[in-house]
C-alpha cells in the first residue's frame, strides 16, 4: 500500500507537476519570441548552426511551435506525443548550447528574452534538467488530463 | 225384234201373237220407263226401296212384296215390306241380321261379291226359309256395291197375273220357276234399275256425307285455328315478358343501388305486363330508410318511413304470409281493399308483399292493366318469380353495399397500416443512422482514447503544420514581421577582397577594416584597428566613427557566418552613404587569422 502510494507520488504525480511546469515554461518562453521575431532571429543566426535561408522561417515558427505544446502538455492533450516533440526541442537546443560552448561563441542563451544573462554550462545542465522531466512525463501517465476524460465518457455510452 | 220378225212371218195366228207380244212389250218397256222415271230424282234408299216396291209388284202381280238393303258386314239395313200385316212387317226388321245370314252368305269373303248380279233363290235353297213370310216365292238377291246387298221377296202373285203368264210358262227357262219369261226379265230390268238408283243414291249419300264431315271438319280446322291463335297469343306475351324480364335481368345485374334497382325493375314488370301505373317500395327498418319507385302516377308521400311501414304492415297482413321469414313472396289478396288508405296514388289490382329477412321489407303494387283486364294467373305466377328475382338483386345489391362499406374500412386500415409501417421504417432507419453514428462516435472516442496514450508522427506533423501556419500568418498580420527570405540575397553581392589585399590595402592606402558582427564578437576578437559597425546599430555607430572618414577611403567589411551576412549588409548600407569603395572580406575574420594578420585582444 505505502508501496503503492510512493509510486502514485513518484509517478503520476510528479509527471504531473512535471508537465504543469514544463508546459508553462515553454508558453513563457514563446510569448516574448513570437511578438519580437526579428531579435529572436537575430538570437538564432548567433548561434551559427541554422542556415541563412531558413533563419527566419525558423524564428517563426519555433516560437510557435514552444506555445502550441507547451498549451497541449498543459492542458494534457496528447501528451504523450507533446512530450515527445518538446524533449526533440530540448535535445536541439541541448545540441546548439553544447556546441556553442564548446566553440565558446559570446552570446545569451536567448531562452526567454533577447538579452539573457551570458550561456553558460549552467544553462546546458538547466536544458538537460528539462529533457529529463520531458522524458519522465513520457513514461508516466499523469492525472488531470483533458483526454482522460474520453474513456470515462466511452464507459458511459457502452453502459 | 228378229223374233217379232220371224212371228210376223208366221200368219195370222202368228200375227195376234206377234201383236200380243208387242203389247207386252210395250208394256214392260212402259212400266220399266215409268220405274225408271219414278225412280229418277230420289235420293233416298229407303225411299227408293218403297218407290220399287210400289211400282215392280203390279206389273208382277204380286199382292206383297218385301225389299231389303243390307251391308251384310255390320248387318245393318232397312227392310220395307209391303202387302204384309204389321206384325209381320215388324218380325222382318226384328230379323234383318238372321235374313243377313241367311241370304247373304258372301259377306265372310272380302270383296268378293259378285257385282251387280242377280241370283234368284227358291225358297226350298234358302237356309232362312221360315224367316220371310208364305207365298213369298220370288227371291232375288242383288248386290248394290262392295258393301251393300239387297233381297227381293214378292209374292204370292196374283192369279190372273198367273193365267197370263201360264201359256208363257213353256216359253223357256226364267229365272224364276213362278214367273214367265217376260216377267223374269220385266223383274231383272226393274231390278237393274233398282240397282242403279240405289247405287246413284248410295253414291249421293256418301258424297253428302263426306262432304257433312268435311265441312265439320273445317269447322274443327277453324275451332282449332282461333285456339292456337290464341295460345300464340299467350305465347308471344309470353316471350315478351320473358325478353323484357331477360333485359331486366342484365341491366340489374349492373346496377349496385337498391332505388335503381327497383327503377328498373318496376318499369320492366309495367311493360311486361302492360300495367299503366305501379309501385315498389323497399323499407329498412334497420336503417329507417325507405327506397321507393313510382311510376305513372304522382308520388303522394310514400316515401316517408311512417306511411311507408303501415302501407307494408297492411301488405302483410293482407297477404298469406304467417312470419316474416327471409326470401318470402306472397301475393297480397285484395289489394285494393287491403291496401286502400295507405296513401296509394292509384287502385292496387295487384300486390305482392315480400321480405327479404326481418329487417328489409317490401312491397310490389301494380294498377290496373291498358287492356283493363285482370292479370291471369300465369302472369301472377309469373310476377311472383320476378318479385323473387328483384329479391334477389336487392340482397345482392345490400351484400355489395355491405362488402364496399368493408372493403372501404380495410382499405382505409391497411392506408393506416401502411403509413405506420412507413413510419416504423423511417424510425428504424433514424436508428440504424443514430446506431452508426453513436458506433462511430464511439469508435473515434475509442481510438482518441488509444492515441491519447500513444505517440503519433501524425499528431507531430499537426502541430508542426500548426506552428508554421500560425507563424507565417501572424508574421503577415504583425508590424513586426520579418521577411523570410534574407535582404542580401536581393542584392548583387558586394565586391570581395581576400585577406592578403585587404592587409595590402590597409597598409597601403590606408584601408579602413570595419567589424559588422554584434559587439560580443567584436569584444571577443577582432582585426587589429577595426571599428565596429553592426546593422542594428548602423545610423549612430555611423555617425559617431565614420561622418569625417573620406568617402574615397576603401573600406573592408567582415562579419558574415552562415546564418547571417552581416558584412553583405553594412557594405550595402556604406555604399548607400556614398563610400566609393566598400569590399568584403573573402571569409572573413578566419581568413585573416589564418594568414597570421594582428587581431586583437
Amino acid at each position: 500500500m505505502r508501496k503503492n502510494i510512493w509510486r502514485d507520488v513518484l509517478g503520476r504525480w510528479l509527471a504531473l507537476a512535471f508537465r504543469l511546469y514544463l508546459g508553462g515554461v515553454f508558453v513563457y518562453a514563446s510569448v516574448y519570441k513570437i511578438g519580437y521575431a526579428a531579435e529572436f532571429a537575430e538570437t538564432i543566426a548567433s548561434y551559427q548552426i541554422v542556415p541563412a535561408l531558413a533563419v527566419n522561417a525558423v524564428a517563426l515558427v519555433l516560437p510557435w511551435l514552444e506555445l502550441i505544446c507547451g498549451a497541449l502538455l498543459v492542458a494534457g492533450v496528447r501528451v504523450r506525443t507533446v512530450s515527445a516533440m518538446l524533449g526533440a526541442l530540448l535535445v536541439v537546443f541541448c545540441l546548439a548550447v553544447a556546441v556553442n560552448l564548446l566553440r565558446e561563441t559570446p552570446i545569451d542563451c536567448g531562452c526567454f528574452h533577447t538579452l539573457d544573462e551570458r550561456m553558460t554550462w549552467m544553462t546546458l545542465v538547466r536544458d538537460l534538467t528539462w529533457l529529463g522531466m520531458a522524458i519522465h512525463v513520457f513514461f508516466f501517465d499523469s492525472p488531470l488530463a483533458l483526454e482522460r476524460r474520453f474513456p470515462s465518457t466511452l464507459k458511459e455510452i457502452e453502459t | 225384234m228378229d223374233t217379232a220378225a220371224g212371228h210376223l212371218a208366221a200368219g195370222p195366228d202368228t200375227g195376234q201373237a206377234l201383236r200380243l207380244e208387242l203389247e207386252r212389250k210395250r208394256l214392260s218397256l212402259r212400266v220399266l220407263l215409268e220405274t225408271a222415271q219414278e225412280l229418277s230424282g230420289i235420293l233416298q234408299p229407303r225411299k227408293i226401296m218403297e218407290t220399287f216396291l210400289l211400282t215392280a209388284m203390279g206389273p208382277i202381280g204380286a199382292m206383297g212384296g218385301v225389299a231389303v238393303l243390307a251391308r251384310p258386314a255390320s248387318c245393318e239395313g232397312m227392310v220395307l215390306s209391303r202387302g204384309l200385316p204389321a206384325r209381320e212387317a215388324e218380325a222382318l226388321e226384328q230379323h234383318l241380321p238372321d235374313i243377313c245370314d241367311a241370304y247373304f252368305p258372301y259377306r265372310d269373303l272380302d270383296g268378293d261379291f259378285p257385282s251387280s248380279k242377280i241370283r234368284a233363290i227358291r225358297r226350298d235353297q234358302a237356309g232362312g226359309d221360315s224367316l220371310l213370310p208364305r207365298g213369298m216365292d220370288i227371291l232375288l238377291c242383288f248386290s248394290v256395291d262392295d258393301e251393300h246387298c239387297g233381297l227381293l221377296a214378292l209374292g204370292p202373285l196374283l192369279a190372273g197375273t198367273n193365267a197370263d203368264a201360264g201359256p208363257d210358262a213353256d216359253l223357256g227357262t226364267g229365272l224364276d220357276g213362278a214367273l214367265d219369261e217376260d216377267a223374269s226379265n220385266l223383274l231383272h230390268s226393274l231390278l237393274h234399275l233398282l240397282i242403279g238408283a240405289l247405287r246413284g243414291a248410295l253414291a249421293v249419300n256418301s258424297i253428302r256425307q263426306l262432304s257433312v264431315d268435311l265441312g265439320r271438319k273445317n269447322d274443327r280446322l277453324t275451332e282449332a285455328l282461333a285456339s292456337s291463335q290464341t295460345v300464340q297469343r299467350g305465347l308471344d306475351r309470353r316471350v315478351h315478358q320473358l325478353a323484357a324480364i331477360n333485359e331486366l335481368a342484365e341491366e340489374m345485374a349492373h346496377l349496385h343501388e337498391v332505388q335503381g334497382i327497383l327503377d328498373s325493375f318496376l318499369l320492366t314488370m309495367l311493360g311486361a305486363f302492360s300495367v299503366s301505373c305501379g309501385l315498389a317500395l323497399v323499407l329498412d327498418r334497420a336503417k329507417r330508410c325507405v327506397d321507393l319507385a313510382v311510376r305513372g302516377a304522382p308520388d303522394t308521400g310514400l316515401s316517408s318511413y311512417g306511411t311507408a311501414d303501415v302501407l307494408v304492415y297492411k301488405a302483410f297482413t293482407a297477404s298469406g304470409a304467417r312470419s316474416v321469414d327471409p326470401l318470402t313472396v306472397e301475393p297480397v289478396s285484395d289489394p285494393a281493399t287491403a291496401l286502400a288508405g295507405c296513401g296509394l296514388p292509384f287502385e292496387g289490382r295487384c300486390a305482392m308483399y315480400f321480405a327479404l329477412d326481418r329487417d328489409v321489407q317490401g312491397v310490389l303494387v301494380l294498377g290496373e292493366t291498358l287492356s283493363g283486364e285482370a292479370l291471369e294467373d300465369e302472369d301472377a305466377q309469373m310476377l311472383r318469380a320476378q318479385v323473387g328475382t328483384l329479391l334477389g338483386y336487392v340482397q345482392g345489391a345490400r351484400h355489395l353495399a355491405i362488402i364496399t362499406a368493408l372493403n372501404d374500412d380495410l382499405q382505409r386500415q391497411n392506408e393506416e397500416l401502411t403509413r405506420t409501417v412507413t413510419e416504423l421504417t423511417e424510425a428504424r432507419q433514424t436508428i440504424d443512422l443514430l446506431e452508426r453514428a453513436g458506433e462511430r462516435v464511439r469508435s473515434f472516442l475509442h481510438a482518441e482514447g488509444l492515441r491519447s496514450r500513444r505517440f503519433s508522427w501524425m499528431d507531430c506533423g499537426i502541430i508542426l503544420v500548426a506552428a508554421m501556419l500560425l507563424g507565417f500568418l501572424f508574421n503577415l498580420a504583425s508590424p513586426n514581421g520579418v521577411p523570410l527570405v534574407p535582404e542580401h540575397l536581393r542584392r548583387l553581392p558586394a565586391q570581395t577582397v581576400t585577406a592578403q589585399k585587404a592587409r595590402e590595402l590597409q597598409q597601403s592606402e590606408g584601408a579602413l577594416i570595419v567589424d559588422a558582427r554584434p559587439q560580443a564578437f567584436f569584444d571577443q576578437q577582432h582585426v587589429r584597428g577595426a571599428a565596429n559597425l553592426t546593422p542594428a546599430l548602423f545610423d549612430m555607430m555611423y555617425l559617431m566613427r565614420f561622418a569625417q572618414v573620406p568617402l574615397s577611403t576603401p573600406l573592408i567589411v567582415y562579419g558574415g557566418n552562415i546564418s547571417r551576412r552581416w558584412d553583405e549588409d553594412v557594405a550595402a548600407r556604406l555604399a548607400a552613404r556614398e563610400h566609393e569603395r566598400v569590399l568584403v572580406l573573402e571569409d572573413g575574420l578566419p581568413a585573416w587569422v589564418a594568414r597570421g594578420y594582428p587581431v586583437e585582444p
